[in-house]
């Protein structure tokens, strides 16, 4: 279970030597989520929708361990993130968005036995992992090729290994299509689909702007706006109100323009 | 796990410097070329030098060679942290390694590890080019006296390397205590000459630096059979700067990560 408790997040803009000391009292600030609060239940598929610059990412991270909030407070299966940071880790694995988050001039094997072993993986549970998520993700042929010579479709599926690799009971994909042509949008969605949502206990959060993905792999829609979490509604709920994720997410917005 | 987790990083980093073979060959080829430089300057003022070379044995050449290829080794200490995470950043994998299960003080020691092995192997160069084509004299080597100068300094130059992790992530660019250590322990801490040629004030600003009592101890150690006892006061400065740093320096930089995430900053660079 992950709960969001009256988060709020905010960036330095610019970070100056006095910023350093906190001796200013006036430091320029960027609101990046206001008062966020969500229950995310254990096997909940969740998908955060929102403009560019909503705060999708930033909350993303902030489950991940990777920021800390300015304020609130975030718990991943009982365990906080700021003062349980390794331990609330320990459950969640990040797929990134970031295409060079990879050592290109290693291999993917290379690179996920690298990430394996800081994962915690040694010896043969680490080769057999390896070689389970090489398969799954349909990596094989090209395993012992260095990841600079990867296209951007095969770099993301080796993305989802990696975020696979410490078995996860929470998966946090941040926009896992983004840069995707459409067969290879297809590709990834498919393996979401077939391989990790079949995994009922285990918790999926997408960052998305593909309301199809939302729709096709979740089971609830949170909708950010601003920093601000407008709406948050099951997949049922939407298709009985609305009819379809993209009316739901349209409709949203309309209204939240007018307030 | 720890030395499974230490041989992962080492065996990235070799896979990746590998891959530039030329620059991975001249790394090691170019660390001969201030060891014939030396040489010919020791050459150049045989017979001239100063009384104060006398403490070592009076030969330059073995005073010079064990100054450049300690600072040498040292400067690699303080400024392999910071560039590990300066790499990490550009890359854009220090993300992905932070949000690993493994602590960030683990990854950034660890990161430094290859660096340490690839600079320990110039060093051993170093000085076998010295012993064999130039004469450095090792009769009168102090192997104790040699490794507990060699490790209490390693500390406290690891201690200063993390300092400056701690400030790429801080401060983002220019690690500014790499820079004061490379320039300036290098010219007042007697790496090249004996810190007894420069004026008072001079010296007395180098007693404020470690690697002037650990250039010494080495030396003494590596020229005059130096051992353990006799090294004592230089060893116990050296000792107390290591255990105030090296623990002080983790948490620094354990601060650094935090502050990172909490202002939102730690992947910026």
């Amino acid at each position: 279970m992950i709960e969001i408790r009256n988060v709020s997040m905010e960036f330095l803009q610019s970070k100056r030597f006095k910023d350093f000391f906190y001796l200013t009292k006036s430091q320029k600030v960027v609101k990046s989520l206001i008062n966020v609060d969500l229950m995310i239940d254990e096997g909940d598929k969740v998908a955060f929708l929102g403009p560019n610059g909503a705060g999708k990412t930033t909350l993303l991270k902030l489950i991940g361990g990777l920021l800390y909030p300015t304020y609130g407070e975030i718990n991943v299966n009982g365990y906080n993130t700021v003062h349980n940071n390794l331990r609330s880790r320990k459950s969640v694995g990040f797929v990134l968005n970031e295409e060079r988050s990879f050592y290109w001039r290693l291999t993917a094997v290379q690179n996920l036995e690298f990430f394996g072993v800081l994962d915690n993986l040694e010896g043969d549970r680490l080769t057999s992992k390896v070689v389970e998520l090489i398969g799954l993700v349909g990596l094989e042929g090209a395993k012992h090729k260095k990841v600079a010579t990867y296209s951007s479709g095969m770099k993301q599926r080796l993305a989802i290994a990696r975020g696979l690799l410490c078995d996860p009971k929470v998966l946090i994909l941040d926009e896992p299509t983004r840069t995707l042509d459409p067969e290879a949008v297809i590709d990834v969605k498919n393996l979401i689909m077939q391989k990790i949502h079949e995994n009922e206990k285990r918790t999926l959060i997408i960052a998305t702007h593909r309301f199809d993905e939302a729709e096709e792999l979740c089971n609830k829609v949170c909708i950010i706006r601003n920093g601000e979490l407008i709406s948050f509604k099951t997949i049922d709920e939407i298709r009985s109100i609305y009819g379809s994720v993209s009316q739901y997410y349209h409709s949203i917005m309309e209204r939240n323009k007018k307030d | 796990m720890s030395y499974i987790k230490a041989k992962s990083f080492i065996k990235r980093d070799f896979i990746i410097e590998f891959s530039y073979k030329l620059n991975f060959i001249l790394t090691f080829i170019t660390s001969i070329f201030p060891v014939i430089s030396f040489f010919f300057i020791s050459k150049l003022i045989a017979g001239n030098s100063s009384s104060s070379l006398l403490k070592y044995g009076g030969d330059y050449f073995s005073f010079a060679l064990i100054g450049i290829a300690f600072i040498r080794f040292f400067q690699l200490a303080v400024d392999t942290f910071s560039g590990s995470i300066k790499r990490a950043q550009m890359a854009g994998c220090l993300e992905a390694i932070l949000s690993s299960q493994t602590d960030s003080k683990t990854v950034v020691l660890y990161s430094s590890f290859y660096s340490f092995l690839s600079s320990g192997l110039q060093l051993i160069i170093m000085f076998l080019v010295g012993i064999i084509f130039f004469g450095f004299d090792i009769h009168n080597v102090n192997i104790a006296g040699a490794v507990f100068s060699f490790v209490t300094s390693l500390l406290i130059f690891i201690s200063l390397g993390v300092f400056s992790a701690a400030g790429t992530i801080i401060f983002k660019q220019g690690e500014p205590i790499g820079w004061l250590f490379g320039v300036v322990s290098s010219l007042i801490s007697g790496a090249m000459f004996p810190v007894e040629v420069m004026p008072s004030w001079l010296r007395f600003i180098s007693k404020a630096f470690p690697t002037t009592y650990a250039l010494d101890a080495l030396r003494l150690a590596l020229l005059k059979n130096a051992s353990v006892l006799v090294l004592k006061n230089q060893l116990c400065i050296l000792s107390i700067i290591a255990l105030i740093l090296f623990p002080l320096s983790l948490k620094t930089f354990e601060w650094a990560v935090e502050r990172g995430k909490r202002d939102g900053t730690l992947m910026q660079y």
